[in-house]
């Protein structure tokens, strides 16, 4: 579905619209959250703030007479916002400073200083993961860069936490001689 | 390796943008329970907009102001905790709401006042003028944070935490104290606030609500064991140089709003008298009354009783207790009320809200019919809460009288029962509901041990539990041991060993991992006479498309929360909606007649097994979707009405722990 197409959905059927929405920029707005939040808030206040983006944008549709624009952009920006929120949030009960500005980014200096070189061994090793194939490579992302267990990995690909324990280790191992002969290296 | 894979986690967008193309971010039952998230909160958000239309107030005719999101999620948090706290604060405003009538039959006449001995009425209510205008301001302060502002977090000053002790249960629980930045011309440098209440209010009453400059404290922090900051963590606070307030949470607790009580200047005064019998004068400050009315008695005292008239032609009463500090008059405490003389704080606007069945407390007279099941469903959230509202002040009132219901007649009745039809007729369901809200009420003592395993997402965790209660001589002791086994990387396995204390109406907490105990006081209250029928103990109000968007309970339960799996049940929200559940049939357990009831629900069912004769719950399980127990609590042994070993703590070997509070 186009976006073209989910904005008027939104409007003449906004049920099924919110659902198509969600559908569709549910990943993108997961990770976006979970990015900025990684390491600092909980598995639930993720959820939590997964569920607030999407009703914030369910809200903001409902007001409007006709939807247009970047729907993706919109999306992304009101993910950051309330990512931004909940780590306030979850700052409150940890007293933690809360410094942030709405549009400042959780920007690490790791990835502030992050060189083009870094960049596109980051690209190459994402190349490289999609080569081991599936399900191996969605374990791979999921184990490394949303930090699953087997276990929680298990559920998304539909199969025994063992069997994903094993898949994981071998795949890694897969990985590793696969990135060594493209000559990745840090 | 290791280290190379850990490069895969990324925060820059094209890579987030890659990422989320390729890769599920989430499991299906995730994405789903996600999605119905997602939609709960639009509905509460589209909910809460659409209560709050109409929600502005003109202030002074210069700024308009509206409630920022936070507070009606904080209003919501608050009206949750209402359902056993509410009881005790409310309970210790009414205790000494026995206002006498005053005389107010003149209305009519603006300028009428009475002259106490020395005083110089003119002079004297060109003061209590200025002094009404004065304590105005402070009150829209604390009521209304800020101006328009789409981001909520844009005035937010600082947020603190502090312990307070839920009196109902002795437990203490964390407050949250949100400063916002106070934007009235008068009040927003820390000099004015200083100049302002100097010259509004005696010293108790600005200590009463200027605590001071809290910079030297980190946001977040946790007052609960810091005796010194705790005392100055009052309603404003300097914090970097700029003024700060919390405002007051009781948008959905109370009935009225800052303009039906404290918007003077937007009232026309009626009438202005002076007496100087401050026995009769009862102020709005809940357990300082005291303090504030007697204390600082060198001064000279007055009480000034006003009459003002609002736009729609009700009236206000506002009683203000007046000292003089120096050469000048100051407010010492204050009562506003309603032409009743009924505090607004307490009141709803119509009170149409009357039992339907007959409760005695007389333990001679006949027993009380079981109150046959009705849901309290409204159309809007404001009906609801005035329901409630009425309800408690009821409650409060002391209106409603617990009677037992004939428990011979209903056991015999459902265990007896031909078929399933005539289990589950709405009497004997009704009785079973009854049962549970009222439990402890069929109930003087209990010994009991059970075990509870909970099946969680990284492992299982494991508790076993002793308890003795003795709830007419307010008796109590827990002994809980308690495992979490995980395979969450984050998560190390988990032990605790507590043992619960009370009697003498304190709450003991005794840690025995670490030898360690919290010790705090509660008050008591009268269960017998502050009581509320089973039919009004839930108020509910669901949107069109059948969602729940208010769902409040109020009850009243001795050693509410504890034990609670068993004894002390609570939590009967899930069993007011009498369609999602029904009495699978009937069972001995431990030489006791019981029924087995099963509540649906949207993750699975639960399954309860219920002593016939007392409440109690002596078995129950929860089942998901895909008929997995999740949680399992079995009573191993229970003897109920016979002579405790009682249990009480030796503070020898344990270090004293516990939290300093105000």
């Amino acid at each position: 579905m186009t976006d073209k197409e989910m904005q008027h959905l939104l409007k003449a059927k906004p049920e099924r619209g919110q659902r198509a929405f969600y559908d569709k920029y549910f990943n993108y707005v997961y990770t976006i959250v979970y990015s900025r939040l990684k390491g600092f808030a909980s598995v639930e206040d993720i959820d939590e703030c997964v569920g607030d983006v999407f009703a914030q944008c369910f809200l903001f549709f409902d007001k409007q007479e006709e939807i247009s624009g970047n729907i993706k952009a919109f999306t992304a920006s009101v993910a950051r916002r309330k990512a931004v929120d909940t780590y306030r949030r979850v700052a409150r009960h940890t007293s933690r400073s809360v410094a942030l500005e709405e549009n400042e980014e959780f920007v690490s200096d790791e990835d502030i200083v992050a060189s083009t070189e870094q960049s596109e061994l980051r690209q190459l090793l994402y190349d490289t993961v999609e080569q081991l194939g599936e399900p191996d490579s969605t374990i791979i992302i999921q184990k490394y860069y949303y930090g699953r267990s087997s276990k929680e990995i298990a559920k998304i690909v539909d199969l025994s936490s063992d069997n994903v324990r094993t898949r994981c280790s071998r795949a890694i191992k897969r990985l590793k001689e696969m990135l060594y002969e493209v000559g990745f290296a840090r | 390796m290791r280290d190379d894979l850990d490069m895969m986690f990324s925060r820059i967008d094209k890579d987030i943008e890659r990422i989320s193309d390729k890769y599920p971010a989430a499991g299906r039952k995730e994405k789903e329970r996600i999605y119905k998230l997602s939609q709960q909160k639009y509905q509460q958000l589209k909910a809460r907009e659409e209560a709050d239309e109409g929600f502005t107030v003109e202030a002074s005719g210069v700024e308009r102001y509206r409630r920022p999101m936070l507070y009606r999620g904080i209003s919501a948090v608050a009206a949750a905790l209402v359902l056993v706290s509410g009881l005790a604060g409310g309970l210790l405003l009414t205790k000494n709401s026995r206002i006498p009538k005053v005389d107010i039959n003149d209305r009519n006449n603006t300028s009428q006042s009475t002259m106490v001995n020395e005083i110089d009425e003119d002079k004297m209510n060109a003061d209590v003028d200025v002094l009404a205008d004065n304590f105005e301001h402070i009150m829209r302060a604390l009521y209304i944070p800020n101006d328009v502002s789409e981001n909520m977090y844009d005035d937010l000053g600082v947020i603190f935490t502090k312990n307070d002790l839920m009196p109902t249960t002795g437990e203490m629980y964390s407050k949250e104290l949100i400063y916002y930045k106070v934007k009235d011309e008068k009040l927003n440098a820390p000099e004015k606030l200083e100049e302002f209440m100097e010259a509004s209010f005696t010293p108790k009453l600005k200590a009463y609500y200027f605590g001071g400059d809290l910079s030297g404290h980190e946001n977040g922090e946790d007052f609960a064991d810091d005796s010194m900051a705790a005392r100055y963590v009052r309603r404003f606070i300097i914090y970097n140089g700029e003024v700060l307030a919390d405002y007051i949470d009781d948008d959905m607790y109370f009935s009225y709003k800052f303009d039906e009580v404290y918007d003077f200047s937007n009232y026309k005064l009626v009438s202005s008298k002076f007496d100087d019998n401050i026995e009769t004068f009862e102020g709005d400050l809940g357990l300082n009354d005291v303090f504030l009315q007697y204390d600082e008695s060198d001064m000279q005292c007055v009480v000034c009783r006003r009459v003002y008239k609002r736009e729609d032609d009700t009236l206000v009463n506002a009683d203000f207790l007046l000292k003089k500090d120096g050469d000048n008059w100051k407010i010492a405490n204050y009562s506003i009320m309603d032409e009743n003389r009924k505090k607004l704080k307490e009141s709803r606007k119509e009170n149409e809200v009357q039992p339907t069945t007959a409760y005695g407390n007389d333990d001679n007279a006949d027993f009380a019919d079981v109150q046959l099941h009705e849901e309290n469903l409204f159309s809007n959230i404001d009906e609801a809460i005035e329901f409630e509202n009425g309800i408690r002040e009821a409650m409060y009132n002391g209106e409603y009288k617990f009677k037992k219901v004939d428990i011979d007649k209903y056991e015999n009745q459902i265990w007896n029962a031909k078929d399933n039809n005539e289990m589950n007729t709405l009497e004997n369901k009704s009785y079973i509901y009854h049962l549970l809200i009222n439990s402890y009420r069929y109930f003087d003592t209990a010994d009991v041990s059970y075990t509870k395993n909970i099946d969680h997402v990284y492992g299982n965790a494991v508790s076993s539990v002793r308890c003795l209660a003795d709830t007419r001589n307010r008796i109590f002791y827990l002994d809980s041991d308690f495992s979490d086994i995980n395979d969450y990387p984050e998560h190390e396995e988990y032990h605790d060993h507590a043992k619960l204390y009370s009697y003498d109406n304190i709450w003991i907490n005794a840690n025995e991992d670490t030898k360690t105990f919290l010790q705090s006081e509660y008050e008591d209250y009268d269960y017998d006479n502050i009581y509320v029928p089973d039919n009004y103990c839930i108020s509910k109000y669901y949107d069109e498309n059948g969602e729940i968007i208010y769902n409040s309970t109020l009850t009243n339960i001795v050693f509410a929360g504890k034990c609670s799996e068993c004894l002390f049940n609570h939590n009967v929200i899930g069993l007011d909606n009498f369609d999602d559940w029904y009495i699978e049939d009937v069972v001995k357990v431990l030489g006791r007649r019981c029924v087995s009831i099963r509540l649906e629900n949207e993750n699975g069912y639960i399954s309860e097994i219920i002593d016939l004769r007392t409440g109690i719950i002596l078995e129950s399980l929860s089942i998901d979707e895909n008929e997995n127990t999740t949680v399992y609590m079995k009573v191993n042994s229970i003897s109920i009405d016979t002579p405790l070993d009682y249990q009480y703590f030796d503070p020898t070997a344990y270090t004293d722990d516990s939290a300093v509070t105000e």
